[in-house]
């Protein structure tokens, strides 16, 4: 805005508007994208908190061996762990799954399903939950077992099993 | 169409020292690095959450470990037990440094 000797001779063009309304739009942009939620660099253990990624385990495309470094033992009590599945996935893709275990003590949930390529498929870190059951959606490659094992802060594992018939299977290209 | 890391974060009838239900969606491809683009034949790279995490009023009360073998748009619902009134915090952090959050109101 002009003011002073020249306020009735001289007035915005409309370039100079334009220019002050892109830039107020590219600050205000700024503004925005710095408040979202944005990248930010991980730290040196490759996580900001918690306990480390199971990377061996995830990989293993053998059951046993996946259970024994996920979980860390193959000897476990078939009680306490119900798994919930629909009775026929018909899209491998997306396969509703929910894993409960009625002990009041639990530490970690697993997801083993047996027959897919990398067979250890998730953990979960419910010690303070108050109740340990969670539910997802995972990929499988065909009609399989899932076992849904828990953990207990006492160092006890128990494990449940459930099976889905996959008509489509969701793990490959 | 949501795009990546878009989220949303319900607590359902949270009650003072009751376990309460927690469900979360987030927008994300999971990736698993197997698949091919059938356009160019050359091998989507892995992109997808590698851990979650949930903080109530800056405590840690739920984490978990995700792989390639969790479905697309990942759904997850748990439990924790609020003490008092507060936030809710849901973090995802990704294999490719992707770190997104969504928060909710929890009120007891």
């Amino acid at each position: 805005m002009i003011r002073g000797r020249y306020r009735n001779t001289y007035s915005c063009t409309d370039e100079e508007r334009r220019v002050v309304l892109k830039t107020l739009g590219v600050v205000i942009g700024v503004a925005a994208v710095g408040t979202s939620a944005a990248l930010r660099p991980l730290n040196a253990l490759g996580a900001e908190q918690g306990h480390p990624w199971p990377e061996a385990a995830l990989d293993q495309a053998n059951v046993d061996e996946a259970i024994k470094l996920g979980v860390g033992t193959m000897s476990m009590e078939e009680a306490h762990v119900t798994v919930g599945l629909p009775p026929v996935a018909e899209n491998g893709a997306v396969v509703p799954v929910t894993v409960a275990c009625d002990l009041n003590n639990v530490d970690t949930l697993h997801i083993v399903v047996d027959k897919n390529p990398e067979p250890y498929i998730c953990r979960y870190y419910v010690g303070d939950s108050g109740r340990a059951e969670i539910s997802t959606r995972i990929k499988m490659g065909e009609t399989s077992d899932v076992r849904g094992i828990a953990v207990t802060k006492d160092g006890k594992v128990y494990m449940g099993k459930n099976n889905v018939r996959v008509v489509t299977g969701g793990c490959g290209a | 169409m949501a795009k990546l890391g878009d989220a949303m974060v319900r607590v359902i009838s949270p009650r003072k020292g009751q376990p309460t239900l927690v469900k979360a969606v987030i927008s994300h491809p999971m990736n698993s690095g197997d698949a091919t683009d059938p356009k160019t034949g050359k091998k989507i790279p892995a992109h997808f959450v590698k851990k979650v995490f949930g903080d109530f009023n800056g405590k840690t009360i739920f984490e978990a470990d995700w792989s390639i073998s969790i479905s697309r748009n990942p759904y997850l619902a748990y439990y924790f037990t609020p003490t008092e009134s507060g936030v809710l915090k849901m973090t995802w952090e990704d294999n490719l440094g992707g770190v997104f959050t969504k928060e909710a109101n929890v009120s007891v």
